[in-house]
């Protein structure tokens, strides 16, 4: 029953997108030019773009950041526990307390980031 | 000549039967509950209206705190067809692909991104039993929605190849790092607090106290990786008009670009809805007399997340946009340890007996 509503609006939302590029398809006039497929560059004349360039300069928050995901999944499992086993509250809540003020020293001692490797 | 309804039941029901089959069939369709569900209440054409109303409202708001009239001419009141005729403007203009895009990628993931988007809808429930796919890890499937939309906003700005999609991909990159940990996080605290993944079931645990009262940290969290998520100012690094001409939309236009924008709005909407649900108290509210239950809990929801989305939208006519480092900072620096004391507290909260 419920499964039936959700795909009449997966379908439903996936043909008002379609929709939407249909109408663009059937309203918009077409006059081709060369400069419209250009990529777009300020009104100047387009420089090139090379694939290799991707700018290295935030790295060291990318691995916080994954470290911190790892924190989070560990939360998650703890929290799935404690719906299991309400007992386990106490020893969740110490586990919470060393997370929590272990982050608060880090992020308070470790001022200065080094922004490029 | 007067017809009482039982009449007029019995003469509709009559007219029912001499139908064909498949007609018949198709009529008994359009009134089944799956079908209002996913199409007219929760659904399409209840999301279609909100989206029209707040990209209205924020025309208006803004020009209100700019001292502006904002939209006016178009439409009865206060402009409010203006979006109609932004649409068929939108539509009307011609579709370029770059010649250096990779066309499959760059044509599908406007279509892909709408869509997703508003998924996200089809698990939120805006009242006891409207919702379109009632499930127990409701929250989780939100959440899930939410995470892998901006999949398709990074490969839309890296198959057009073009500088400046590139770099607000880039900058989406970082940003989607920095919000998404926190997010969770701050949502822990809540399904903590509730003992269930379930949406119904968090917002039942609220009918004597909003969550936003034990879990205030939490909430503050929960509103500024929202509005990380949803690329408003002060977070709309990747969108940047006066840096990157338009971020990883620059190559975008027409109908294309007018999904990008609907998918915008769509998670503007779904965050405020969530924000209601898991802090504000979800459907519950005062009673008016006269009014029933079943209307009145979706009309409490809605208000909680027009406040919401008034006070996100406000924040653009206030703030100056903020620098990417200063983002990445922000996140693990406040947010994280923030949301972590938050779910400390829940925690202790429990212990004590208090919730």
């Amino acid at each position: 029953m419920s499964v039936k509503a959700l795909l009449i609006f997966v379908v439903a939302a996936f043909l008002v997108s379609l929709l939407f590029v249909l109408l663009g398809l059937l309203l918009s006039h077409r006059r081709a030019k060369r400069t419209k497929i250009l990529t777009f560059e300020c009104g100047q004349k387009p420089f090139e773009w090379r694939t290799s360039q991707f700018p290295i300069q935030y790295f060291p928050y990318l691995i916080i950041y994954v470290v911190y995901a790892v924190v989070a999944i560990l939360i998650l499992v703890s929290l799935f526990y404690v719906f299991e086993v309400p007992d386990a509250l106490m020893r969740v809540t110490i586990f919470l307390a060393i997370l929590t003020f272990s982050s608060i020293f880090v992020s308070i001692n470790l001022r200065r980031l080094v922004q490029k490797i | 000549m007067s017809l009482t309804l039982q009449e007029f039941a019995r003469a509709a029901a009559n007219f029912l039967n001499e139908l064909p089959q498949p007609l018949k069939d198709f009529i008994l369709f359009l009134h089944s509950d799956a079908f209002i569900k996913a199409i007219i209440f929760p659904g399409l054409l209840f999301i279609l209206t909100f989206v029209m109303f707040t990209i209205w409202f924020e025309r208006k708001l803004l020009a209100r705190v700019m001292v502006r009239l904002g939209p006016l001419h178009v439409g009865k009141y206060a402009g409010l067809l203006q979006l109609v005729a932004d649409a068929v403007k939108l539509l009307s203009k011609e579709l370029i692909v770059p010649e250096k895009a990779i066309k499959s990628l760059y044509v599908s993931m406007p279509i892909l991104c709408g869509a997703l988007s508003m998924l996200a809808f089809a698990f939120l429930p805006l009242g006891p039993g409207w919702v379109i796919y009632p499930s127990d890890i409701n929250l989780l499937l939100v959440f899930v929605i939410l995470a892998v939309t901006p999949i398709t906003i990074l490969v839309a700005g890296w198959a057009s190849r073009s500088k400046y999609s590139f770099i607000g991909a880039v900058r989406f990159a970082f940003q989607v790092f920095s919000y998404e940990v926190p997010f969770f996080l701050s949502i822990a605290s809540v399904t903590l607090a509730a003992r269930s993944f379930n949406l119904e079931k968090i917002v039942e645990a609220q009918a004597a106290l909003p969550f936003i009262i034990p879990a205030f940290l939490g909430f503050i969290v929960f509103l500024i990786t929202t509005i990380a998520e949803a690329e408003r100012v002060p977070f709309d690094l990747p969108t940047a008009e006066q840096e990157l001409v338009s971020g990883w939309q620059t190559e975008y236009t027409g109908a294309y670009f007018a999904l990008f924008y609907f998918a915008a709005y769509i998670k503007l909407d779904v965050i405020a809805i969530l924000t209601a649900l898991l802090f504000l108290g979800g459907w519950y509210g005062p009673s008016i007399p006269g009014v029933p239950e079943s209307i009145l809990g979706p009309f409490w929801l809605i208000l909680k997340s027009l406040v919401v989305i008034f006070l996100v939208l406000l924040l653009r006519g206030v703030f100056p946009r903020i620098t990417l480092d200063k983002l990445l900072d922000l996140g693990w620096r406040v947010l994280i340890p923030l949301a972590l004391l938050n779910i400390l507290i829940v925690a202790v909260l429990i212990q004590a007996g208090l919730l």
